[in-house]
């Protein structure tokens, strides 16, 4: 099997004392699509960073279809594209002309060029502004362009920095829908990092979970979900953090798979949770305490990260 | 190629911002506009006219040059000339009105009965001449800033005129009439004179006399000339010396009074010639208040101001530059850019190639301005150019110092506008600055602190090429220097923003 990226005991270090990326070991195969999930400062674009060229790393190494990153970054530049976090394009510059002029950075002919672009203006829905210049374009038409500077060259392996922040559910779904064919039809390997559970949950063919620069577990979002448990999950609110005793009683009672607290909310995790749910409402109504919500739902990531970390990914 | 790409990127950008194009044409262009207002020939406001209040105390001499008893006021035609004088409209001098010869003729000298001068207002009068009844109401007036200077002219005056021009006149009778005696102008006696040919010369005489007489139908009895003695008089002129306009003033009054007491003089003895039967030659033509300026005429202030604007123009892309690529660090495009094949020689010459262009354009369009506005540009074009390349250089890599240092695009302009419009007033670009020598001999010439500037080096050449048309040789010292301190600067640039902001 081919992978299109490996890294090898990859950190970095921007002090003696901390690592932002601590021996990260990574295999991705060429056609995949790799979610990179973690809080903020967990590692992620410096990760990226790295594998871009714009960062050395302190030690550990990593190679782009073979090529190593320090040594054969020119011959590695045509076969990457990169979508940053922020939108980043010349305002004075229409959307045809930005095309063209990334595409002619990246020595890509002009004929060539042009056809790639009219393919991205078609594929992403920007045939009615392409001679519009982008600081006329609205946020998610930005997204969309940004997207596309990533595309132009036609690259193999393509990194997505937190490609749907800000978007509007249509930009979503429509940028979702994108990076799902350019792994399915043009076997592109695409890289997301995200702190978008459901965005990683939905676009990856694996997950690796960072956070302080080391990797947590790496593996397909089914296998991860499975691995906190079976079944579904039941949250409850209350008006307060509840009793260690109200905890173990549920836990005697409903034979669960797990139960964990954060904050004012109880997670049960249980298979055929609908069934138990008269008798997890009978203990509640023995101790005294009121319920304010409930709300059942499948195992997410989220609950990947809460067990690993003991804490929510968006409170990281 | 790529360079190409970033060049044809960034010239779209410059020319589809606004600000840009304020800050590299219009701004610099209506500087020009301003200076040429002030300094040049041209527009509404031409040549500075000097508000000067007139007291003329002048009590007149009485005179008979054979017509009969006259009083001549010449204080009166003293300040009709000063209000008759006016700014050349194919020059930037002063000259006299062409009136001011008829009023020095022998017949003006006959003005009498009148008290003031004339009182026209020309577009290019040098002098606004206002009455002023009272010495105090003048100098209060000085006070306030309303009068450039204050003339009076005291009671006196044509008296002690007229007596400097008779004795004058009379000496250079007496010099004629000597002269002919002894036969030093003509040679009418080629050997020493005896008794019989004195004695016929002045039968000679007195048959000429007798015959101007018949001519002029005036018994020479008649004529009464003035005195030529007269208590000396002084003529007051007041004004605030710390402006500029008093010091104008004072030297064009001191010119104009010269000028007059030699015509005075100069027409009385024609006069008397006119009457005398002794013929002696005709005085030599006195120095013109319009010739003396001769050896200035055509050029302006102005014209030493258009190359220093230019200068200016090319500081100004300072901020400009630095602000964009300031932009490009913060803005992640030198970021985007760095992940494609783009080298750092493809981003600094692609990015210098626009501006430098943009440079040699507001060089064309102010040399154009200027020319509508009155500038005297000449010399060779090309050499220009280059100068003007070499100098938007020292500007690209004092933007890239300041990129380079600057967090963002506020401070970026803000550093720039701190640097550059200092440095374009210490340049020399607007006026002629004094510097502070540092080394008093170095090849021959002294070196000033102000001379590490590269954009004062390109201020000389520029004006050395534009104004004064030298030659690419004669300007080269200055150029040697430009492009010894440019390069040094462009490689502090390159190697501060490459350290900065190009390092991974």
């Amino acid at each position: 099997m081919e992978f299109a990226v490996v890294t090898r005991n990859l950190s970095k270090g921007y002090d003696k004392w901390t690592l932002a990326v601590d021996s990260l070991d990574i295999w991705i195969r060429t056609g995949e699509i790799f979610g990179l999930l973690g809080p903020n400062g967990a590692g992620k674009t410096t990760t990226i960073r790295m594998l871009l060229g714009l960062l050395k790393p302190t030690s550990g190494e990593a190679f782009i279809h073979g090529e190593q990153i320090t040594t054969g970054r020119q011959k590695i530049k045509t076969r990457l594209g990169v979508c940053p976090q922020e939108t980043v394009l010349w305002p004075e510059l229409t959307v045809l002309e930005h095309l063209h002029f990334v595409g002619k950075m990246y020595d890509v002919s002009a004929r060539t060029a042009r056809g790639n672009a009219e393919n991205l203006i078609k594929d992403l829905g920007l045939e009615e502004k392409r001679n519009v210049q982008a600081r006329k374009l609205s946020g998610g038409l930005k997204r969309r362009l940004n997207l596309a500077l990533a595309l132009v060259h036609n690259p193999d392996v393509v990194l997505l920095d937190e490609p749907s922040a800000g978007l509007d559910p249509q930009s979503r779904a429509l940028l979702w829908e994108r990076i799902s064919e350019l792994s399915r039809d043009r076997q592109k390997t695409i890289i997301l990092t995200t702190h978008s559970m459901e965005e990683a949950d939905r676009l990856s063919d694996r997950v690796g979970i960072l956070d302080h620069g080391k990797m947590l577990v790496l593996d397909t979002p089914e296998n991860l979900k499975k691995s906190i448990g079976e079944g579904d999950a039941l949250d409850i609110e209350m008006e307060s953090r509840p009793s260690e005793t109200l905890v173990a009683s549920i836990k005697q009672s409903t034979d669960a798979n797990e139960v964990s607290v954060y904050e004012n909310t109880l997670t049960i995790r249980a298979l055929n949770i609908m069934d138990k749910f008269p008798r997890i409402i009978e203990i509640f109504s023995s101790h005294g305490v009121a319920l304010t919500n409930t709300r059942l739902r499948p195992n997410t990531l989220e609950d990947v990260f809460l067990k690993l970390t003991g804490r929510s990914l968006r409170d990281a | 190629m790529r360079a190409l790409s970033i060049s044809s990127t960034v010239f779209k950008r410059m020319t589809r911002e606004f600000i840009t194009l304020f800050f590299a044409i219009i701004f610099p262009a209506f500087f020009l506009f301003i200076f040429a207002m002030a300094f040049g020939r041209s527009g509404p406001l031409k040549n500075q006219k000097l508000d000067i209040a007139v007291m003329n105390r002048d009590e007149g001499v009485v005179a008979n040059f054979g017509a009969g008893p006259d009083t001549l006021r010449l204080g009166v035609i003293l300040l009709d000339v000063l209000g008759s004088l006016s700014y050349s409209p194919s020059s930037n001098w002063m000259k006299p009105d062409s009136s001011m010869a008829p009023l020095l003729d022998a017949d003006s000298l006959r003005v009498a009965g009148r008290t003031q001068g004339p009182r026209r207002s020309s577009e290019n009068a040098v002098f606004s001449v206002v009455d002023t009844l009272t010495e105090e109401r003048a100098l209060k007036r000085i006070a306030s800033g309303d009068l450039d200077a204050a003339l009076m002219i005291p009671a006196g005056f044509s008296k002690a005129t007229m007596a400097m021009a008779m004795q004058n006149v009379m000496e250079k009778m007496f010099t004629g009439a000597v002269d002919r005696l002894s036969g030093a102008d003509s040679g009418v006696f080629k050997q020493k004179p005896t008794v019989s040919d004195i004695q016929k010369m002045v039968d000679d005489i007195s048959k000429k006399v007798e015959k101007k007489q018949k001519e002029a139908g005036v018994s020479l009895n008649s004529i009464s000339l003035p005195s030529r003695k007269a208590p000396p008089v002084t003529l007051m002129l007041a004004g605030d010396p710390s402006r500029l306009s008093f010091s104008m003033a004072s030297v064009v009054v001191n010119s104009v009074l010269e000028q007059f007491l030699k015509r005075v003089s100069e027409t009385s003895l024609k006069k008397a010639m006119d009457l005398s039967p002794i013929e002696i030659a005709p005085p030599q033509e006195l120095i013109s208040i319009r010739s003396s300026n001769i050896a200035v005429q055509g050029r302006t202030v102005f014209d030493y101001q258009v190359p220093g604007v230019i200068v200016f123009a090319l500081l100004m892309l300072v901020s400009l530059v630095a602000i964009n690529f300031t932009l490009d660090s913060t803005h992640g495009h030198l970021e985007r850019l760095r992940l494609t094949r783009m080298s750092v020689f493809d981003y600094f010459l692609g990015n210098m190639l626009p501006w430098a262009a943009l440079s040699i354009a507001q060089l064309f369009l102010l040399f154009g301005i200027g020319r509508l506005l009155g500038y005297h540009g000449r010399g060779n074009i090309f050499s220009a150019i280059g100068i003007v390349a070499l100098t938007s250089l020292s500007s690209i890599s004092l933007a890239l110092i300041i990129a380079s240092l600057a967090r963002n695009e506020k401070q970026a302009s803000a550093i720039s506008t701190l640097i550059a419009v200092p440095v374009s007033f210490l340049s020399g670009a607007f006026f002629p600055i004094g510097d502070v020598v540092i080394v008093k001999n170095l090849f021959g010439r002294p070196f000033g602190i102000m001379e590490l500037s590269p954009w004062t080096h390109g201020t000389k050449a520029l004006t050395g090429v534009m104004t004064f048309g030298k030659s690419a040789h004669e300007v080269l010292w200055y150029v040697a220097w430009q492009v010894a301190l440019t390069f040094i600067l462009f490689l502090i640039g390159i190697i501060l923003f490459s350290k900065r902001r190009l390092a991974t």
